[in-house]
């Protein structure tokens, strides 16, 4: 960002003239910073905006990866094509990271894609206890998330720094919004926002020389230490492949949000593996060679753990697996908490949230009675009420025949409703009734 | 709506390394949703020396659906149709993923034109040949190289005393290859259809 060359002749029009266009420039002005080709989204070619980490290990943005599933089945990874059945939520340890590192490049992917979600009227997941600081760095003004809202329009970005009592607001603000590991957080914006202050006061050297990421940033769920060959959970969370252990029959929990883990492989994410390894070789060194020496201790445990995670699900090529075929699938519709997408038995759908993307949980979830945000920010409440909604009727016949005689071709014609809502009426279409659940029957949330 | 940006970096991308990798990408006209490709025939093979012209047509769900690919020079493949140029390729229809690009995509055409798959035809002829009498495929091949795909290497002149000695008058068949931009086939095809 260079500094302003316009001429100026008082000396408030100048400082104002300054804010404003350091404001317009932190916006508007292509980003300097160089990216790691690891953070390039392998489906738009550009920064990863809000990560998304699949099964596989490999990294895409949340509406890239949105729009890269298959409504009707099975979805498959762009890069590996590893089958997957659930959309993860976004991994917010790599969202802010690259918010950490590359700070302009990243707000400029956010403005572009709010304007884009503007469009379509999705919502992507906000976290805010991050974006507070970050609006406060980039546009006091504009900010729109509480805690930040009493930053003077006028003052500078280091000033909106310095000044305790922003400090203490965004304080508020992380340990309102977010219950978990709140300490780190906050502890990870002081770093970087007296970093990012650094590196505006000094208008010579932006954002280049040192970039602020510590080990704090990429901490492992359960050890809290540097991780050492990452896994993502569905949930979003990451943990050291070593940390989980996967029984049999039991289903892997997450420690922090107690998201159950979809069966099925789970890879370590080499991108972010790789990151780790260049940036903090000493610690990953000596994390390396505690894995080693525990491994030895306790070979059985672990390689129990190890073995169940290899094995993929499902070897079969079909897009739909055997026990999918008793079961209504709908089409076009996830599930807002594990993300199970297309939904299989039962769909309930929320009757209050009024968002475009609507609100839907699969039976599993339904019955967990579990309190997670949705995928699409919506603003649902655990006080709202859900209704079952049957899966159309002429989607149980097209499955009926895609089983018998695979007419997969009128399958993608039919069922292309992704946004079509499903309504009592259309349901009576249903002819192959017998499967279906008795009557239309509404529930409500306790 | 085509993901221009997306496009954009493609071009700049493909042409940063196109002496090295023999695939090169320019756009056709100010439309960014219709670019023309070429590609280097592979060495070791009948298309050796030749370069291949592809038309490309970027769709608007782009990249989430492949781009629509054909050969615009006439090339004998089996999997390439000798009459209309489409090609059989399993990426550029249900095998297409996100990650995959323009340049990609014309990278695994060239390794198409190496490894040819006459069981999955798109061309029954000139599978037929392959399997059949396979000399004679690589003969004919080499030849619709030579004389389709090396078209730049004749000066415009040859061009014009080629057609001329056809029977075409002189006048014209200049007229022809100028509105066509030098392209001696599709100057041909013009002058035959009056």
């Amino acid at each position: 960002m260079d500094s302003p060359s316009q001429p100026v002749n008082d000396a408030a029009a100048a400082a104002a003239a300054e804010d404003e266009v350091r404001t317009v420039d932190l916006v508007s002005v292509d980003p300097v910073e160089e990216i790691d080709e690891a953070f390039l989204c392998c489906i738009c070619l550009d920064l990863l905006y809000k990560p998304i980490v699949l099964a596989c290990g490999h990294i895409s943005c949340f509406w890239c990866i949105h729009r890269a599933m298959n409504g009707m089945g099975k979805s498959y990874c762009p890069i590996c094509r590893c089958p997957y059945r659930h959309f993860p939520s976004i991994c917010q340890l790599l969202h802010f990271l690259l918010l950490k590192m590359y700070p302009l490049a990243y707000r400029v992917r956010e403005k572009q894609m709010l304007e884009e979600e503007k469009e379509i009227g999705f919502f992507s997941p906000e976290f805010e206890e991050n974006l507070t600081s970050s609006d406060v760095l980039v546009s006091p003004s504009t900010s729109s998330i509480s805690g930040s809202q009493d930053v003077p329009a006028s003052c500078t970005f280091s000033a909106a720094i310095c000044c305790p009592d922003i400090m203490e607001s965004l304080d508020n603000a992380s340990t309102s919004t977010l219950g978990q590991n709140g300490d780190e957080n906050i502890e990870a914006d002081r770093c970087m926002a007296t970093e990012v202050k650094h590196n505006f006061t000094n208008d010579g050297h932006k954002h280049k020389s040192s970039v602020p990421i510590c080990t704090t940033d990429l901490q492992c769920i359960a050890c809290s230490e540097l991780l050492f060959r990452p896994v993502v959970l569905n949930c979003g969370h990451v943990y050291c492949k070593s940390c989980i252990f996967m029984q049999v029959d039991e289903q892997f929990r997450c420690q922090l949000c107690e998201s159950p883990q979809p069966k099925g492989l789970l890879k370590v994410c080499l991108e972010l593996d790789h990151f780790l390894e260049e940036h903090f070789s000493n610690e990953y060194a000596i994390r390396r060679e505690a894995i080693r020496l525990q491994h030895i201790d306790s070979h059985q445990s672990a390689m129990q753990g190890w073995n169940c995670f290899e094995n993929p699900f499902s070897s079969t090529k079909s897009n739909l697996q055997h026990s999918d075929l008793g079961r209504s699938i709908h089409y076009g519709f996830g599930c807002d908490y594990c993300g199970m997408f297309p939904i299989v038995g039962e769909r309930h759908k929320c009757k209050d949230c009024n968002e475009l993307a609507g609100f839907d949980l699969c039976g599993e979830c339904y019955n967990s009675c579990s309190k997670r945000p949705g995928r699409f920010n919506q603003q649902h409440r655990p006080e709202h009420k859900f209704e079952l909604v049957r899966a159309k009727g002429f989607h149980r016949i097209m499955l009926r025949l895609a089983s018998e005689s695979s007419e997969d071709g009128s399958i993608l014609v039919l069922s292309d409703d992704a946004s079509e809502d499903l309504e009592d009426g259309q349901v009576g279409h249903s002819i192959t009734d017998d499967v279906l659940e008795n009557s239309e029957s509404t529930n409500s949330t306790t | 709506m085509v993901d221009l940006t997306r496009i954009q970096k493609e071009l700049t991308d493909c042409n940063r390394d196109k002496r090295v990798s023999g695939v090169s990408l320019t756009l056709c006209g100010d439309d960014l949703a219709h670019l023309s490709g070429t590609i280097s025939g592979p060495i070791g093979t009948p298309y050796e020396g030749g370069t291949f012209q592809i038309d490309i047509r970027i769709p608007d769900d782009y990249p989430f659906v492949p781009p629509k690919m054909k050969f615009l020079t006439k090339v004998w493949h089996p999997n390439i149709s000798s009459q209309n140029g489409a090609i059989c390729l399993d990426i550029l229809k249900d095998q297409w993923s996100p990650a995959l690009t323009v340049k990609t995509a014309m990278l695994s055409l060239q390794a198409l034109l190496s490894t040819p798959e006459p069981n999955d035809p798109q061309d029954a002829v000139v599978a037929q040949q392959y399997i059949r009498e396979y000399p004679t495929f690589v003969n004919t091949a080499r030849y619709w190289t030579e004389a389709f795909a090396k078209r730049t290497s004749i000066g415009i002149e040859e061009k014009v005393k080629k057609l001329v000695e056809m029977g075409f008058p002189e006048n014209s068949v200049r007229k022809v290859l100028n509105t066509v931009g030098g392209d001696e086939n599709l100057a041909l095809e013009k002058l035959c259809s009056g």
